[in-house]
């Protein structure tokens, strides 16, 4: 007895199927199918899971599609073969790439035409009887109708009529489970995703609800009752199985061969390397370089890796031809072929080659090099590739976005028909929880009834709801390329963004293929050290690369050893700042290891102080054991990378490279440390065999753990260190260019254009304001008359202000506009832009105050000019004096408001006689430990790490620097509003050191917001903060951020069961990770860990 | 120059003239929480904690309105909901009842008739009085507003008051006067009024933060501008606003026309008991209304006759309608019985008739030979007259639901309130039997699935063939109302031996409950 059940829709035909592809294998596996067929309607996309799972289980599995065509009509699709399976791709590829995003357009005579080799069974043949003959002539003795049951009362007669339909048509029937879930537990979530679907409340649902529990997955017993009239029907399931013999291993994925006029890519590797070796090394290729490239050829060559990295030099290629700066990194950049080549600057010299341990024999696994480029020009390299390789050969991998725990109750409740702010006090109460634990306690905690029958279901549906896929995104830059056609392969559609297309497969599909990624990524300050270099060469003549950057200069390490970091790449947070006077980086490895140890794992596996004190001759540097002093010994003993710990591994413990490498991935995973505990027998095991003793093999085994989930590979660090020493000389060097770059460059990084201004006055850069006949959209440089370059502000620092209407300004502009009508007349402004311009004092340069240019601006017509006056203007009544004049105060207020900046006072300053006795932020670092201390701010930042005991980072901002408050959990009820609605407060508390971080511990908060709005005339409150920074008044995006930071392993693992000593830890890491910062900060893009394995 | 001369005099005229009328004095009264009055006046519990009203401001749900304790708690009015429950996590709120609200503003513009014949409404917050010769009657001036707000303290509404010459100066000191009570001098008012700040302008938000950003925040900074220079960058609504501020131009206040009440009565010297003399009597009353709703082209739904009893009181009869109606016949007809169930010992001196529900009368072209019509006008002629019979809560017709449940899938309506829809949805194809009931058990003699010899009220029945089941899962996110409500049920179409088709069902789950009838095909 066997039987095969073909009809089945998994939860990736979203929000209609309750169950994930796995909880369906793995059930059909304990019922005892024979097979079972996959089939989402048009995609393939929840294939690869079904997949890999079934592999897993050991069940037989059949892949499909479920066509829904225009006319309603339904097709399962089941391939036979390879062939077969290419044609429907190609065929959702197609009814895909002519719809909108995530819908699919198909006629039957697309199916018929484009479809071969497929069995296709008709649902509901009743209803599109015309359809039969035309299906049975294309498919033949492959097509069937199908028999589906449904317990509606109508089965038998249904079967009756089909079973009639086939005997007139001669098309044999099939039995059909129309199976949405795998349980009948879940016919309450298939009726809620109906609701989200739909847009409607459960109550109105009506007929659009599960009628029944009946499309689950059933037994063979039960479906052979059900058909017990139509026996054949049955058998047909088998031989439609049987008859379907592709399996999804069959796809080959072949990777572009890159031959070039007839070159085979090996040999063209070795052309390029060579030539690339010649480039790098003009005085001769050193003995060790060239060992290291024959070694790595030679591996290339056998695992036929070459086109990879053909792929990867012709796209660096193409962007260093069109001065596009970008930088490799990855495993498989960690090799000097790939210096060689250009993709990356870290040289042999500076950093291990452990290249083989990245890409190994063992690890059949495609290589792995991420390429960063200027975000603002990345879309011209991923044009290039589309180009080059065409829609049909290149796309980028998609990303499922899934229902995080916020969205599914969100989600849930507003189907269960809870009201608003029910929901509001729901979702406000899954601030950073991780595993999605509702519990009945939180909901009481907002006054929900717990126990109250909708409040208990929301929280039961919406926890299964959790992880489900809701929709297909794209992936940042995750380029898949192909030699065939990739459409073939997987089914191709249109992402949201314009010219982008996206293959219906994500990473981990990808990686379970087989198939090569190339990430094309986007790193801000790329395009700041691009912009400088450009700056450079047109202004002062010097002619600097990344590759030419004077090494080794002592000037620019002394400014970081001062932490006079502001801007730069990486070093720039608090606690980067905060440990570079103490680290006293002096080398290019140096500063590798900066951009290593402040990270997350090493400050919680404690191993920043012993390596400070080692550095700095307190403490000894002792190895383990004098086998592992080699792999150490560049970091004093401690493990600070990913590869020391394999390398450990592998001497101390005997681990193969294979398991080393399992292992890394361990390390590097942010599933947290619970996978890592599966090596530690093994681990234990091995040192006790080499000889090691058991206390030995457990505190290295601690060591390692330490940094689990936040394991960081040299190459990275060596990649992204490069790019910290660039930045720093140029700062260094020309701090006018770097900070006009950077301004440029925005938003990115940690600070805002205010601080950014701020730190330019500091070095005696001359900063000039917004000026309607100077500025241009972007800062830029002009001379100072003092034979110094000044920085003028452009217009793009003008908030809201239109570039479109900057370049009309500009390509306006001649000799000079000398009044404000004739800007409005030549340039052709609209009245509200001049507003702006007048608001941000662009006009100062007619003697004309922010007010009277206002006044004049307000005074032009708000239509086109009068025909009469269209050349000569209107001889506009002069400016009328009666308006108050603006004090300082409000100066600086309206720059605020209309700028964010000002160059005038810091606000702080200005109110110095109203706030008292403070502390200033440059004055902390004399105070010690326990000190009381009262400090004044704006409020910069505000943040509430994801964990669960509530603290909370403030960041205020004086006239002198930035202080940074922590407010414990159990104060901040009693300064709530004070915490989440200030935005200038003092905070009265006690100062506080530990070891790389100052803290003011507050104990008393003030809000003197109301002080700001004296400056100004208080219509537009002054928000002192960054864009969008602020984490915790906006409680949706806090979620998502928190999320994502946690999946990228930024913020530490919150604990619940919190004492004092565990928080004092997590603050310490978090503050490390770079503690408040630009939520479109690099790091997310950065440190992605799960990237690179 | 001529034009010249022209402005001169006509100015001069102005002047004189303004002199020669009375001295107008307005009075504005600025309901500052009104959409939290609603629950003040309720005595809503939540009140002793943070409360707040929100409506939806532009796809934000914002606070309008906020109790004293919200305040102190540091929420602000203009707050997003979601700002504010960060600020103060056990704020509890209402959205916002516009209807409501303004039937309440409207009860407090009749209420503010006792005070003034001339009141209008100030926006959705605010009532604007002419009280000009109004307030000796109260005392002057003081008097008078105090007397408001006294009462409507005891109203449970927060209120403030301006007193000046012209509504806009009124309205200005009201709402931004600074206290509950402001009476502008009527000599020296421009003065007083031009320290107001600009807001009290009631201005466009757009030009209101133009004028703030050129520095000018009171009335004051305005008027050494000229006119012209003011309209030409913010339209001519600004100098024209400060004109009615100042008197300049006219700005009365437009006292709103109360709804239309339609309704007669009738005084009688002696009492009157017997019945044929109440139904003449209403019959005159009836006549007056009719004529007054033909007048005004209107239609009632419903009456109501008040007879004031000399011993026993008021009594109120009432009838309604299924379609509007403004003949005396018809409600002569309906009253009938009312009238007739009245016993009046002593009889009634004081009759009352008046019409409720009135809407504009649309009326229908009558069509000879539209059975249709005519068919329709009968029905809705005994719905009538069931309803005032039976109520017409009472008079009900099944509308088809949407719903698998066989017992949900019709809802009974009141005829009066729905219209029919008898459209069944396409795929609403569950069979059901045409009579159904209350499941009935059987008595099982033969088992099987379904039972193959059964008896069923009395009678014995033998399976012939059957179809199904129909499995229908109990809905899950309501607690069921009945037994049946709550379990997973199989229905199966039964056709037996002697040609009976029956409708039978079981629950699979729970099988020891046995088989049941729940109807039959026909």
């Amino acid at each position: 007895m066997a039987y095969a059940e073909l009809d089945i829709t998994t939860n990736f035909t979203f929000l209609k199927g309750a169950s994930h592809p796995a909880e369906l294998v793995a059930q059909a596996k304990v019922l005892g199918l024979t097979s079972i067929g996959i089939a989402d309607c048009n995609t393939l996309s929840g294939v690869v899971r079904a997949y890999a799972a079934a592999r897993e289980v050991g069940q037989d599995l059949r892949v499909g599609a479920r066509l829904v065509l225009r006319s309603e009509t339904t097709i399962l699709c089941y391939p036979k073969t390879l062939s077969g399976y290419s044609s429907l791709s190609q065929l959702l590829t197609v009814g895909k790439r002519r719809a909108p995003k995530g819908e699919c357009h198909l006629d039957l005579a697309d199916v018929i035409e484009g479809l071969s080799e497929c069995a296709v069974i008709l649902i509901d043949p009743v209803f599109a009887q015309s359809d039969i003959p035309v299906l049975k002539n294309a498919f033949g003795s492959d097509c069937y109708l199908g028999l589906s049951v449904r317990y509606d009362g109508w089965d038998q007669q249904r079967f009756a009529d089909i079973s009639s339909l086939s005997e007139r048509s001669s098309v044999p029937l099939v039995s059909l489970g129309g199976v949405l879930m795998h349980s009948s537990a879940r016919r309450r979530l298939a009726d809620i995703l109906s609701c989200i679907r739909l847009g409607l409340k459960i109550d109105a649902l009506g007929l659009e609800a599960q009628l029944n529990a009946e499309a689950r997955l059933k037994s063979e017993h039960e479906l052979r009752r059900v058909f017990r009239a139509y026996p054949a029907a049955i058998a047909n399931t088998l031989r439609i199985a049987e008859s379907c013999t592709f399996r999804l291993d069959e796809i080959q994925y072949q990777y572009p061969d890159e031959v070039l006029n007839g070159i085979d890519p090996d040999t063209r590797l070795r052309q390029l390397t060579e030539e690339g070796l010649l480039w790098r090394y003009p005085g001769g290729v050193p003995l060790k370089a060239r060992a290291l490239v024959e070694k790595e050829l030679a591996l290339v060559k056998r695992l036929s890796y070459a086109p990879y990295f053909l792929t990867v030099q012709d796209i660096v290629g193409y962007a260093r031809g069109q001065g596009i700066l970008c930088q490799g990194r990855g495993s498989a950049a960690n090799s000097v072929v790939c210096f060689a080549l250009g993709i990356t600057e870290a040289s042999p010299d500076t950093i291990n080659m452990v290249f083989e341990r990245f890409i190994s024999d063992v690890r059949n696994e495609p290589p792995d090099i991420d390429v960063d480029f200027e975000h603002e020009r990345r879309e011209e390299v991923i044009q290039y590739i589309f180009k080059k390789y065409g829609r049909d050969r290149a796309a980028i991998c998609s990303t499922v976005i899934h229902f995080r725990t916020r969205s599914a109750i969100r989600e849930t409740a507003k189907a269960m028909g809870l009201s608003e702010d029910n929901i509001n006090a729901l979702t406000s109460q899954v601030w950073g929880w991780r595993d999605g634990n509702v519990s009945g306690e939180r909901a009481a905690g907002v006054g929900l009834d717990p126990t109250a029958r909708r409040v208990a279901l929301t929280l039961q549906i919406a926890k299964e709801l959790t992880g489900f896929p809701r929709h297909l995104s794209q992936h940042t830059g995750g380029f898949v390329i192909t030699n065939q056609r990739l459409d073939a392969l997987v089914p191709i559609e249109n992402a949201a963004m314009d010219d982008r297309t996206i293959i219906e497969w994500d990473k981990n599909d990808i990686d379970v293929m087989g198939m090569m990624k190339i990430d094309v990524l986007a790193l801000g300050m790329l395009t700041c050290v691009r912009k400088s270099f450009d700056m450079l060469r047109n202004w002062k003549g010097v002619d600097v690369t990344m590759a030419n950057c004077p090494q080794d200069d002592t000037a620019t390490y002394d400014m970081i050893c001062v932490a006079d970091t502001l801007g730069v790449f990486q070093i720039e947070s608090r606690a980067q700042m905060q440990f570079l006077p103490r680290m006293r980086p002096r080398e290019f490895y140096d500063l590798i290891i900066e951009v290593a140890i402040i990270r997350p794992g090493p400050i919680q596996g404690d191993m920043v102080h012993p390596y400070l004190k080692r550095r700095r001759g307190e403490e000894p540097v002792i190895y383990p054991s004098d086998d592992l002093k080699p792999a150490l010994e560049k970091t004093l003993g401690i493990p600070l990378f990913q590869e020391q710990a394999m390398e450990i591994a592998s001497i101390a413990a005997g681990f193969t490279p294979s398991e080393a490498d399992h292992l890394r991935r361990s390390l590097a995973s942010s599933s947290g440390p619970g996978r890592i505990q599966i090596h530690r027998e093994r681990f234990i095991q091995g040192c006790l065999d080499n000889g090691y003793e058991q206390t030995f093999a457990e505190n290295v085994f601690r060591q390692l753990e330490g940094f689990s989930g936040y394991g960081f590979p040299q190459s990275h660090a060596a990649s992204f260190a490069l790019i910290v020493y660039v930045s720093c000389w140029l700062k260094c060097h020309h701090p006018e260019v770097f900070g006009c770059a950077l301004l440029n460059s925005q938003p990115m990084g940690f600070y805002a254009p205010a601080q950014i201004v701020q730190d330019m006055e500091r070095h005696d850069v001359k900063v000039l304001p917004i000026c309607i006949e100077h500025s241009f959209w972007d800062c830029s440089l002009e001379p100072d008359g003092a034979g110094n370059l000044a920085v003028r502000l452009g217009f793009r620092q003008i908030k809201g202000f239109a570039e479109e209407e900057a370049r009309w300004i500009t390509g306006a502009r001649g000799n000079g506009y000398r009044s404000i009508d004739a800007v409005w007349r030549r340039a052709g402004l609209k009245q509200r832009s001049l507003s702006l311009l007048a608001h941000a004092d662009a006009f100062h340069i007619y003697g004309l105050n922010r007010r009277e240019a206002l006044w004049q601006v307000k005074a032009l017509p708000r239509s086109g000019a009068l025909p009469l006056f269209a050349d000569i203007g209107e001889g506009l009544p002069e400016i009328s004096s009666l308006l108050p004049e603006l004090t300082d105060a409000q100066q600086v207020y309206e720059d605020y408001v209309s700028t964010r900046l000002t160059l005038r006072e810091h606000p702080i300053k200005l109110l110095s006689g109203e706030l008292g006795q403070r502390a200033l932020a440059d004055e902390q670092r004399d105070y010690t430990d326990g000190h009381s201390i009262t400090v004044c701010g704006l409020v910069v930042t505000r943040q509430r790490p994801g964990t669960a005991s509530g603290v909370i980072f403030l960041t205020l901002e004086d006239d002198t620097g930035v202080s940074n408050v922590i407010i414990w959990g159990s104060l901040f009820p009693k300064y709530r509003a004070e915490v989440m609605a200030g935005r200038l407060l003092r905070v009265r508390g006690k100062f506080q050191r530990q070891g790389i971080v100052t803290n003011v511990i507050a104990q008393q908060i003030e809000d003197l917001s109301y002080l700001l709005d004296t400056l100004g005339d208080g219509e537009v409150p002054i928000y002192p903060g960054y864009d969008n920074a602020d984490h915790v008044r906006s409680p949706v995006q806090s979620s998502t951020s928190i999320a994502r930071n946690q999946s990228s392993s930024h913020v530490p693992k919150p604990d619940l069961k919190t004492d004092r000593s565990k928080d004092k830890k997590t603050v310490t890491a978090y503050y490390a990770n770079g503690g408040g910062r630009h939520p479109r900060s690099q790091a997310s893009k950065l440190f992605p860990s799960s990237d690179f394995h | 120059m001529p034009a010249q001369n022209h402005m001169t005099s006509s100015t001069v005229l102005g002047q004189k003239h303004q002199r020669a009328v009375l001295q107008k004095r307005h009075l504005a009264l600025y309901l500052p929480q009104l959409p939290l009055d609603q629950w003040r006046r309720r005595d809503d519990v939540r009140l002793s904690g943070a409360f707040g009203v929100t409506a939806t401001v532009s796809n934000a749900e914002r606070l309008i309105s906020l109790n004293t304790y919200a305040s102190q708690l540091g929420v602000k009015i203009g707050m997003s909901l979601t700002d504010a429950t960060a600020v103060c996590p056990d704020i509890l709120t209402e959205p916002q009842n516009v209807v409501r609200q303004r039937h309440l503003l409207s009860a407090l513009q009749r209420w503010a008739d006792k005070f003034s014949p001339r009141v209008g409404l100030d926006k959705d917050d605010g009532l604007a009085l002419d009280v000009t010769g109004c307030a000796h009657l109260f005392g002057g001036e003081a008097g008078l507003a105090q007397a408001m707000l006294d009462e409507l303290e005891d109203l449970k509404i927060k209120a403030s008051i301006g007193i000046a010459n012209t509504r806009s100066a009124a309205r200005g000191l009201s709402r931004y006067g600074g206290k509950q009570l402001t009476i502008s001098r009527a000599e020296g008012e421009a003065l007083q009024v031009t320290r107001l700040p600009l807001e009290a302008l009631d201005l466009s938000p757009d030009t209101l933060i133009n004028l703030k950003r050129l520095g000018l925040k009171a009335i004051s900074d305005l008027t050494s501008f000229k006119s012209s220079e003011l309209a030409r960058r913010f339209s001519v609504n600004l100098p024209l606003a400060l004109d009615a501020l100042r008197g300049h131009r006219p700005d009365p206040v437009i006292p709103t026309a109360a709804p239309k009440v339609f309704a007669a009565r009738m005084n009688l010297p002696e009492p009157i008991g017997l019945i044929d003399d109440v139904k003449s009597v209403l019959e005159r009353l009836a006549d007056r209304v009719c004529t007054r709703l033909h007048k005004e082209a209107y239609a009632a739904l419903g009456f109501q006759l008040t007879l004031r009893c000399v011993d026993t009181g008021d009594h109120h009869l009432s009838i309604g309608f299924a379609s509007p109606v403004r003949d005396t016949a018809s409600i002569m007809r309906q009253f009938q019985r009312p009238i007739g169930e009245l016993t009046l010992t002593f009889g009634a001196d004081w009759f009352r008739l008046v019409a409720l529900n009135t809407a504009i009368f649309k009326p229908t072209q009558i069509v000879i030979g539209n059975e249709a019509a005519r068919a329709e006008a009968a029905i809705e002629q005994t719905i009538t007259t069931l309803g005032n019979r039976l109520g017409f809560d009472r008079v009900r017709r099944p509308v088809s639901t949407p719903c698998h449940i066989p017992e949900l899938e019709h809802a009974s309506h009141e005829v009066v309130s729905a219209k029919a829809d008898g459209s069944f949805d396409a795929k609403h194809l569950h069979p059901r039997p045409q009579r159904a009931f209350r499941p009935e058990r059987l008595h099982i003699i033969k088992p099987g699935r379904p039972p193959r010899d059964f008896q069923w009220r009395r009678e014995r029945f033998n399976l012939k063939e059957a179809e199904g089941p129909e499995r229908i899962a109990p809905v899950w996110w309501n607690s069921p109302e009945t037994w049946l409500a709550g379990e997973l049920r199989d229905y199966w179409r039964v056709r037996t031996t002697d040609g009976r088709q029956l409708w039978l069902m079981n629950c699979p789950q729970k099988p020891e409950l046995g088989w049941f009838c729940a109807g039959e095909f026909i």
